[in-house]
């Protein structure tokens, strides 16, 4: 895995944070903003334990 | 009586119960998780995306089965995040009822000092790497993930558990607990997340001081971010895991600690715990005795429920009492006879609840042998 290819300098978690970020306000999303209450965290740990 | 009515009523009879004053029977306790749907003979994952079809499945068998309280009912996950996220640890499994799990742990045994440094930071920059490498390579990848878990944690505890809770309501069944309050003693996040079973109990072993230290950092972390206010009921709880195999020794010194500070919050904000003693924790039941009264409830699985009354059940609430397997194999006389000798042994002197050592998890968990004890026991207790 080229782990800089897509993550650039800035770190993992903020790759991570930055695509939590837009989907909070992805106005294409059928998932009404209230409902995307998961994304407000700690998500992590539910990534790491699903 | 009306279902509010009903509701109400085993609502107060069951508080009654755990505060010792005066309840008119012993309250049965729902330990389902998605078992009754096999009851009705459908299969959860063909009606799982129909809530009213799933919570009506889930709680037909309440029409012939007296039930007081509820624990958890339900499930925390739907086939979609295993058809979408490859390799995951809980899934359904072929039969389409029974939920399974499968221990997948990335955290390595000299990680500690990371994990201690910054435990958020540690799982998504070390280990969601390592478990779901694809997200890092795959920019659109890792956006399906987070959508797709966002839609399913939405639908499971939004949609699901509340449509659940009104079908059984029906039927004045009372939650009374709260799972969005769910506490992880930080030794169970290493087990359950990060080490493992193999690797947790060689850790305490041969390094005990740096998991204390990760324990440290986890509390701070982990757990006091998801402390919420204090409320009076539905309560708090614990599926605890590790616990059983550590010694007497390890667990007063890596779990009990953090164990306590949660009970004593609790308590001193007026409300109780339910703690899921799984596997065997007689040899450490004198830890509740340093805890307020009956702000516990101790639901005992492998231990002799009679045993745990003498022990225990004088100072903390006790719950179970009838195995399982008395349950699958026992006749209808065998299991009437072993639940009433679990009533005369823990009803007296209250702060008891009836229940099943361990949940109800498979399709064949709910069956005619359980309705029986659970009628029986709610005739039973009244006259006892």
């Amino acid at each position: 895995m080229d782990e800089k290819k897509l993550i650039g300098d800035a770190g993992r978690t903020e790759y991570l944070r930055e695509i939590v970020e837009e989907l909070k306000n992805d106005p294409d999303w059928q998932l009404p903003p209230p409902a995307r209450f998961w994304l407000y965290g700690p998500w992590e740990w539910d990534l790491i334990y699903q | 009586m009306d279902s509010p009515e009903l509701y109400a009523y085993k609502k107060e009879n069951l508080l009654k119960a755990m505060g010792r004053a005066g309840a008119d029977y012993v309250p049965t306790i729902v330990a389902a998780s998605c078992s009754a749907v096999a009851w009705t003979g459908q299969k959860v994952t063909d009606i799982i995306f129909d809530k009213d079809r799933y919570a009506k499945a889930m709680s037909d068998v309440y029409a012939q089965m007296w039930a007081d309280g509820n624990t958890f009912c339900g499930t925390l996950f739907t086939q979609n995040v295993e058809n979408n996220l490859d390799p995951v640890q809980n899934k359904f499994g072929p039969d389409g009822v029974t939920p399974e799990h499968v221990q997948l742990p990335y955290m390595e045994a000299d990680e500690y000092g990371e994990l201690a440094k910054d435990p958020n930071r540690f799982v998504s920059e070390i280990l969601l790497p390592r478990k779901y490498p694809q997200m890092f390579e795959d920019r659109e990848y890792a956006k399906k993930v987070f959508k797709v878990m966002a839609e399913d944690k939405f639908y499971c505890f939004a949609v699901l558990f509340p449509t659940v809770s009104e079908y059984m309501a029906k039927y004045g069944i009372v939650d009374f607990l709260d799972f969005s309050i769910n506490f992880s003693n930080p030794m169970d996040t290493i087990f359950d997340n990060l080490r493992g079973f193999k690797g947790s109990l060689i850790d305490v072993r041969r390094q005990p001081e740096k998991v204390k230290e990760a324990c440290d950092a986890l509390w701070e972390a982990y757990n006091v971010p998801r402390f919420r206010p204090v409320v009076e009921f539905p309560y708090s709880c614990h599926m605890t895991h590790i616990a059983p195999y550590l010694s007497p020794k390890v667990f007063k010194t890596l779990y009990w600690d953090y164990e306590k500070r949660w009970i004593d919050r609790q308590a001193a904000g007026g409300s109780r715990v339910w703690i899921m003693m799984e596997g065997s924790w007689a040899k450490v039941w004198d830890v509740f005795q340093d805890v307020q009264k009956d702000c516990c409830i101790l639901h005992v699985d492998d231990d002799d429920i009679s045993l745990a009354k003498r022990e225990v059940g004088d100072y903390q609430i006790i719950e179970g009492g009838m195995p399982m397997v008395d349950i699958l194999l026992g006749t209808s006389e065998s299991v009437r006879d072993k639940a009433k000798r679990i009533v005369d042994d823990c009803a007296p002197g209250e702060g008891f609840l009836f229940c099943t050592d361990k949940a109800w998890i498979g399709p064949r968990d709910v069956n005619q042998n359980l309705i029986d004890c659970y009628n029986f026991v709610h005739e039973y207790s009244k006259r006892s």
